[in-house]
C-alpha cells in the first residue's frame, strides 16, 4: 500500500501542489484583504480562551466589547458577532473615546492611533479599580503590554500576552494561548 | 478428539472474533480520541490562524505514534490548515536532522513530500483492513459551529499483529487441546477399552468352548460395569436355557427311543401272528376250495404279505436307527441273486407287459461275500420301484466291475427304468424316510416310502453309495456301489452257506426216511412248521420246550431239531447246550436249527457258541426253511407240491 502511494510519479503529484497553493495563496490574499475581520475573529478566540470570574457577569449575560478610539472594524465585526456565542453569551459591541463609556466592558479592544502616554493613561484607569476583569486588547500598540495590557496583537496574527496583568484583573488564559502566544511578557508597570 | 478439535476451534474462532471487534473498536476510540484530543489543542491556533503552533502540536503528539501515518488539520473553512506526514518526515530524516526540525513546522514542504494528501470530510471512518489503513475524519466544534477537522490515518500493523496473534493462539489452543485430549484419552481408553476388549474376549473363549459356565467377574459401577452384568445375566440365561434344552433333548431322545423300541417290539410282536396267517393261508391254498374262497384267499394272502412287507420295512429303519443292524458274510452269487429276484417279479411284470434286462458285466466275478439277504433286499426295493413306476418299456439291471484288488471287489448295481422319473427338485428328499416324490404317488402307487431309505442306509452301512440319475418322464436309473470280500475257493468250506445247495445235493435221501423234532412253544407257530414238514414229506414230532425236547431226545434218535430259542421251562440255548454235552454221542451231534424271531445283532453267534449248526429267522419263508432242511437232512425233494 505504502509502496503504492511513494509509487505516485512527480507528475501526478504536480497538479494536487498547484490546487494546494493556490488555496494558500487565496488564504494570503484573503488574510491581506480582511484584516479586521481576521482581528475580529481573534478577538471572539481570545474570548473564548479567556475565563472571567462569575462576579464579571453580574449585570446581564452579554459579553460587552468595547471599542476604544478609532474603530478600524467598522460593521464586519458587528456582523460577524451577530448570532455569535462565547461561552453561551452574545456579544454586545460598543464603540467609545474614553474609558468612562466603555464601563461594564469585558474586553477593551485599543484601537491605534493613540500616543504611548495616552495608552498607559487609559490601562491605568482601566486597571486603578479592584475587579475591573477587563481584558485588554492592543492593536499592535508598542509597548502595549509593558504598559499593563494584557494581549497586543501584532503583525502576522501574532500576538505578546503578558500574564501578570491578566492575574491582576483575575483572567484565567487558557494555556491554548499562552502557547499561541508569541511572546509571553510577565511584566508589572507598577 | 474430532469433536474436541472443533469445539476448541470453534471458540477459539469465536473469542478471537470477539477479541478482534473489541481491539477494532477500541483502536479506533483511541484513533478517535487522538484526533479529538489534536482538535481540542488546535482549535486556538486554527481560529487564530497560527499553523505554526498547530504544526509543532500535530508533531508532538504524533511524533511517537508509531502507527499514524498522516495526520491533517482542516480549518473552518476546509482548508488544510496543518499537516504531519510520517514519509515526508522520515523522508528529511534520512537526509539530516537540521532540515527535519525545520521540515516539521514547515508545512508546505510535507505537502509537498507527503505520499498523498487527504481531502476534506466530515466526521467519516474508513476501516481497511486489506489496505492496511483506517481514515478518522473527527471535527471540533464550539456554539458557532465547526472550528476544525482533523484527519489521521493510521496504519493497522498493531492489528495485523494482532491477528497473527489470533493465528498463532488458534494453533497453540487448538494444538494444545488436541494434545490434552489425546492424553487424556489414552488412558481413558484404557479403563474403557480394556474391559470392552476383555468382554469381546471372553464372549469369543465362550462361543469357541461353548462353556457358558463362564463368567466375568470385573465388578465395577460405572456404564462397564452394567454391560458386564447383562452379559453375565445373559450367560446365566443362555446356560439354564441350555440345561433346559438339553433336558428336553434328552427326554425327547428317550422317549423317541422308546418309540422306536416299542415300534421295533410292536412290528416284531405283529410278525409272528402275521406269519402264522400267512403259513395259514399256505395251507389252506393247498386245500379244496371252491373259485370264490380261491379268490378270497388271496386277496387275504396279498394283504398278510404287504403288510408283512410294512412291517419289516418299520423293523428295519428301528434297526437301522438304533444301529443294531449287522451284516453277515456268506457267499454270493451274483447271477443267481439278481435273476432270482427278476424271477420272483416275473408275474407283475408279463403283466404289465414290461421286458427285464440283466446285464451282468463279463469282469464281475462269478461268486463274492457279503450279505446276500441285504444286497437282496436293496435290489427287491429298487426293482419293484422300478416295476411300479414303469408302464412301458423295459428295465434294466446291470452290474458292474468298479474296482478290484487282491481282497476286494467294488459292484456297481444298477436299475433303470423307464418309468415316470422323478422331478429334480425332489431328487433329494425321496431317500428320505416316510417320502416319496409326492403325496400323490403314495396314493396312486402306494408304499411306506420306507424303501429307499432303507436301501440307502443300508448300502451305506456297507461303506457303499447310492445315487440317483433322473429325467421326469423318461426314466430313473438308481445304482449303488458296495464293496464285497473277494470269494476264495476255502471260504467254501467254511460256509456251507444256504444258497450252495448244488453242493450239497449229491447225495440225496428221501424226506420220508429223515424225522424231525421241532421244538416250540407257540402254538401257531407249531402248527405251521408241523404242517409244512408234514406237507414236505418229513416225520415231524413236537416237544413244547426244552425240557420234554431232551426227554424225546433220549427216546428216539433225530435227523434234526428246529429249535425256538425262547420257550418256558427251558429255553433253546440251554437245551442245545445239554444235548451237546449230555447225550451218548450218536445222539450228540444231531444237527440243530435254531428259530429265532429275534434276527438281531449277535443272535446268530450266541445260537452258535450254544451249539446249534444255523439259524432261521421268524417269520421265515417257507422255500427258506426247506431249504435249510433239506441242507441238514441231505435229503430233496423235486418240489412236486409247490
Amino acid at each position: 500500500m505504502k509502496k503504492s502511494f511513494l509509487n505516485i510519479s512527480p507528475l501526478q503529484l504536480v497538479p494536487v501542489i498547484a490546487v494546494l497553493f493556490i488555496l494558500v495563496f487565496q488564504q494570503e490574499s484573503r488574510a491581506q484583504f480582511d484584516e479586521y475581520e481576521r482581528k475580529a475573529g481573534i478577538i471572539n478566540t481570545f474570548a473564548k480562551y479567556v475565563n472571567w470570574p462569575s462576579k464579571a457577569f453580574m449585570e446581564g449575560d452579554k459579553l460587552v466589547l468595547g471599542i476604544l478610539g478609532d474603530d478600524p472594524f467598522g460593521d464586519v465585526i458587528d456582523n460577524m458577532f451577530r448570532n455569535r456565542y462565547v461561552n453561551g453569551r452574545a456579544w454586545e459591541i460598543r464603540r467609545a473615546k474614553t474609558i468612562r463609556e466603555l464601563k461594564g466592558s469585558h474586553i477593551v479592544f485599543m484601537a491605534q492611533g493613540f500616543k504611548e502616554e495616552e495608552v498607559k493613561t487609559f490601562l491605568q484607569e482601566i486597571y486603578s479599580r479592584n475587579n475591573s476583569f477587563v481584558l485588554t486588547i492592543g492593536d499592535n500598540i508598542p509597548n502595549f503590554c509593558k504598559n499593563g495590557g494584557i494581549i497586543n496583537l501584532t503583525p502576522n496574527g501574532l500576538y505578546t500576552l503578558n500574564i501578570v496583568s491578566a492575574n491582576k484583573a483575575q483572567l484565567t488564559i487558557d494555556v491554548k494561548l499562552l502557547n499561541l502566544a508569541s511572546d509571553i511578557i510577565p511584566y508589572d508597570p507598577n | 478428539m474430532f469433536v474436541s478439535l472443533i469445539a476448541s476451534s470453534f471458540s477459539t474462532i469465536l473469542f478471537c472474533a470477539y477479541d478482534f471487534q473489541q481491539y477494532k473498536e477500541n483502536f479506533i476510540k483511541e484513533t478517535k480520541q487522538l484526533a479529538k484530543l489534536i482538535g481540542d489543542n488546535n482549535d486556538a491556533s486554527v481560529e487564530l490562524q497560527q499553523f505554526t503552533p498547530a504544526q509543532r502540536n500535530l508533531n508532538e503528539l504524533l511524533n511517537n505514534n508509531t502507527q499514524i501515518v498522516t495526520g491533517v488539520i482542516f480549518d473552518k473553512e476546509q482548508r488544510l490548515f496543518a499537516i504531519y506526514s510520517k514519509t515526508a518526515l522520515l523522508q528529511a530524516k534520512d537526509k539530516n536532522i537540521e532540515l527535519y526540525d525545520k521540515v516539521i513546522l514547515d508545512k508546505d514542504w510535507q505537502i509537498s513530500h507527503a505520499e498523498f494528501i487527504p481531502s476534506f470530510s466530515q466526521n467519516n471512518t474508513t476501516f481497511a483492513l486489506l489496505e492496511n489503513y483506517l481514515d478518522i475524519y473527527v471535527s471540533t466544534f464550539d456554539e458557532n459551529g465547526r472550528i476544525n477537522t482533523v484527519y489521521l490515518r493510521s496504519d493497522l500493523t498493531s492489528i495485523r499483529e494482532r491477528i497473527t496473534t489470533y493465528f498463532f493462539m488458534f494453533f497453540l489452543i487448538v494444538g494444545s487441546v488436541l494434545i490434552f485430549v489425546s492424553t487424556l484419552s489414552v488412558p481413558l481408553q484404557r479403563s474403557i477399552s480394556k474391559p470392552i476388549l476383555e468382554l469381546e474376549r471372553i464372549a469369543n473363549i465362550i462361543s469357541k468352548k461353548k462353556d457358558y459356565s463362564i463368567r466375568i467377574k470385573d465388578r465395577r459401577d460405572d456404564e462397564i460395569g452394567l454391560l458386564i452384568d447383562a452379559f453375565n445375566g445373559m450367560l446365566s440365561k443362555i446356560e439354564l436355557q441350555n440345561e433346559s434344552l438339553i433336558h428336553a433333548k434328552e427326554v425327547a431322545e428317550s422317549s423317541a427311543k422308546a418309540k422306536q423300541e416299542f415300534l421295533a417290539n410292536m412290528s416284531h410282536e405283529i410278525r409272528t401272528p402275521i406269519n402264522g396267517v400267512m403259513g395259514m393261508t399256505d395251507l389252506l391254498q393247498d386245500t379244496k376250495l371252491n373259485e370264490e374262497q380261491k379268490h378270497l384267499l388271496k386277496v387275504l394272502k396279498s394283504s398278510a404279505s404287504h403288510l408283512l412287507v410294512v412291517i419289516n420295512d418299520i423293523l428295519d429303519i428301528s434297526k437301522i436307527e438304533s444301529g443294531k443292524l449287522s451284516f453277515e458274510e456268506q457267499v454270493i452269487d451274483v447271477k443267481e441273486v439278481t435273476s432270482s429276484i427278476i424271477d420272483a417279479f416275473s408275474i407283475q411284470t408279463n403283466q404289465k407287459g414290461l421286458n427285464t434286462i440283466l446285464d451282468i458285466s463279463k469282469k464281475v466275478p462269478e461268486r463274492i461275500v457279503g450279505d446276500p439277504v441285504r444286497l437282496k433286499q436293496v435290489l427287491i426295493n429298487l426293482y419293484s420301484n422300478a416295476v411300479k413306476f414303469t408302464f412301458d418299456g423295459s428295465i434294466i439291471i446291470s452290474v458292474r466291475n468298479k474296482f478290484e484288488n487282491d481282497k476286494k471287489v467294488t459292484l456297481q448295481f444298477s436299475v433303470k427304468d423307464t418309468g415316470i422319473g422323478i422331478e429334480k427338485d425332489k431328487i433329494d428328499h425321496i431317500f428320505n424316510s416316510f417320502t416319496q416324490a409326492s403325496n400323490e404317488t403314495t396314493r396312486k402307487f402306494g408304499g411306506t416310502g420306507l424303501g429307499l431309505s432303507i436301501s440307502k442306509q443300508l448300502v451305506e452301512l456297507q461303506g457303499g453309495q447310492m445315487y440317483i440319475e433322473s429325467t421326469v418322464d423318461l426314466g430313473s436309473t438308481f445304482y449303488f456301489e458296495i464293496t464285497f470280500k473277494k470269494y476264495i475257493a476255502t471260504t467254501k468250506a467254511v460256509s456251507n452257506a444256504s444258497s450252495l445247495q448244488k453242493n450239497t445235493a449229491e447225495v440225496q435221501d428221501k424226506p420220508s426216511s429223515k424225522k424231525i423234532l421241532l421244538v416250540e412253544d407257540n402254538e401257531v407257530n407249531q402248527m405251521l412248521v408241523l404242517r409244512l414238514l408234514k406237507k414236505w414229506g418229513y416225520v415231524s414230532d413236537l416237544a413244547e420246550n426244552g425240557k420234554i425236547a431232551l426227554e424225546k431226545l433220549s427216546e428216539t434218535d433225530y435227523d434234526l431239531i428246529l429249535m425256538d430259542v425262547h420257550m418256558p421251562e427251558m429255553d433253546g440255548y440251554s437245551a442245545t447246550k445239554e444235548i451237546r454235552s449230555s447225550f451218548p454221542a450218536s445222539k450228540r451231534d444231531v444237527p440243530i436249527i435254531a428259530m429265532t424271531a429275534s434276527a438281531l445283532k449277535g443272535e446268530f453267534e450266541r445260537c452258535k457258541k450254544a451249539g446249534m449248526n444255523d439259524y432261521i429267522s421268524k417269520p421265515f419263508k417257507k422255500d427258506n426253511l426247506l431249504q435249510k432242511v433239506q441242507d441238514y437232512t441231505n435229503s430233496k425233494e423235486p418240489l412236486k407240491n409247490e
